[in-house]
């Protein structure tokens, strides 16, 4: 087994295995890194107006890193996930109205730091909010033959809000008591920052319980829809007739704006329960 | 003592009390400087950030690190040969996702299913922490509401169906981490 080293006798070896799998082996982990700040930009600017703004990015690993600097648009999924779209491809798209002078790719040597620049141009007559990401990867030149090969990728996420034309509204779509969810829809031009909460109530209207939403609070994008959960355990209801009222709000700085109420009757029988309103 | 002279004694300590502690920085800066000291102030600004870096023990020429499988016994489910390390540092929310393609064999146009890869976190014994890759979306992995500091060990794993033909497949995995709204 240790023809190859026959200086060594094999206890010596194992012995020097095991002092450079301890002191020799840091270097063997490759690692790549990339830090970007800020990675959420909130800017105010008027129709017509222009702003310039800097997204700074370091490669804080140990090997020259290309990175690939993209503009793309973002939705956030009913269950509040963030999901890049490419350019131009949600309806509140701001990937459009931003432009940038830099090279679409970037050499950084390990700990090189960069400062990478955009200009965002408002077009007369628009209104609301508008969301776009400034989308930076690494990623393999080369696929090897029969491997899987690793690359990054992050992202500053640019709020952009039409100042005084902003439209707050928000619905709620459905209250689905099978699966336990409410599905809100944000009706108005601009994000909101949402939470409700579920009242269950007697028949003459007296609150028994007042439940809160777990996913409180949330944001939603404009036309965006967004599910809340239930946290009650319905099983221990008595047998009886209810009314269930969601209440969804709105935070805006302080101010609290109330958005939609809805109101369903709920019967628990003795056997199983009957959803009879909605 | 009557009530009356006992709130009227709390209204005096409270007027005299309270401008004295919200002025007793500037008394001290002041008291310094009469001294002869002088006072720096101190400026900080804390920029937010988000920092994502993977290794891992095997490389391909340019040093990106990659994930090797050896699918030798037939169907079944392999683990990769090392695992991922991934460090998230953040001083604000974050969220991080997993984005695959198909594997794919260019001579013979094979292709295995991004569905087929999986990962779990620090060798989670528990086979249903095992979270499928999508061809359709990146898969979250998790979220952080909060500051984060972390490295964590990432298990991938592909599945070997009867139906995936024997070649040489290849592929990315994308390592996604953005702000948390």
């Amino acid at each position: 087994m240790f023809k190859f080293c026959p200086k060594f006798k094999p206890n010596q070896l194992k012995i020097c295995l095991l002092l450079l799998f301890l002191f020799g082996g840091e270097r063997a982990f490759s690692q790549i890194a990339l830090n970007i700040s800020p990675p959420i930009l909130e800017v105010e600017v008027t129709g017509g107006g222009v702003r310039n703004f800097q997204i700074e990015l370091i490669n804080g690993g140990e090997e020259e890193i290309t990175v690939t600097v993209d503009l793309a648009d973002f939705l956030l999924s009913p269950e509040g996930n963030t999901e890049l779209q490419g350019k131009g491809e949600t309806s509140f798209s701001l990937s459009e109205w931003m432009t940038t002078k830099q090279d679409k790719q970037i050499v950084l040597k390990p700990g090189e730091k960069r400062k990478v620049g955009f200009e965002l141009r408002v077009p007369r007559g628009e209104r609301g909010a508008r969301y776009g990401v400034v989308v930076f990867e690494a990623l393999p030149r080369e696929i090897p033959r029969g491997k899987i090969a690793l690359g990054i990728r992050t992202g500053s996420l640019v709020f952009l809000t039409i100042p005084r034309t902003e439209k707050i509204g928000g619905e709620i779509k459905e209250i689905s008591i099978e699966e336990s969810k409410v599905t809100f829809q944000n009706t108005g031009n601009t994000h909101l920052e949402v939470e409700g909460s579920l009242l269950v109530k007697n028949p003459e209207g007296k609150v028994i319980n007042r439940l809160h939403f777990p996913e409180n609070p949330s944001l939603v994008l404009p036309q965006g829809e967004r599910y809340f959960s239930i946290p009650w355990d319905k099983e221990s209801l008595l047998p009886g007739k209810y009314l269930l009222e969601v209440r969804m709000s709105a935070r805006r700085g302080r101010q609290l704006i109330n958005l939609d109420r809805r109101e369903i009757e709920y019967e628990v029988l003795k056997g199983g329960e009957k959803q009879i309103g909605g | 003592m009557s009530k009356r002279n006992l709130v009227l004694i709390i209204i005096f300590f409270w007027m005299v009390m309270v401008p004295f502690f919200l002025n007793s920085n500037v008394l001290a800066a002041e008291k310094w400087e009469s001294l002869g000291q002088t006072t720096i102030k101190v400026i900080a600004e804390v920029k937010p950030y988000i920092s994502i870096s993977i290794s891992s023990p095997v490389v391909i020429s340019d040093n990106t690190p990659i994930i090797d499988f050896n699918c030798d016994r037939g169907p079944g489910i392999y683990q990769a040969k090392y695992p991922l390390n991934i460090r998230i540092t953040s001083n604000s929310g974050m969220e991080l996702y997993f984005e695959a393609h198909s594997l794919r064999n260019e001579e013979n146009k094979l292709e295995i299913p991004a569905e087929k890869l999986s990962f779990k976190f620090d060798s989670e014994s528990d086979e249903s922490n095992l979270i499928n890759l999508s061809s359709k979306n990146a898969v979250k992995a998790f979220e952080s509401l909060t500051f984060i500091d972390q490295v964590y060990q990432c298990d991938f794993q592909l599945e070997i169906s009867p139906e995936i033909k024997a070649g040489t497949y290849e592929g990315t995995i994308i390592v996604q981490v953005l702000p948390k709204i």
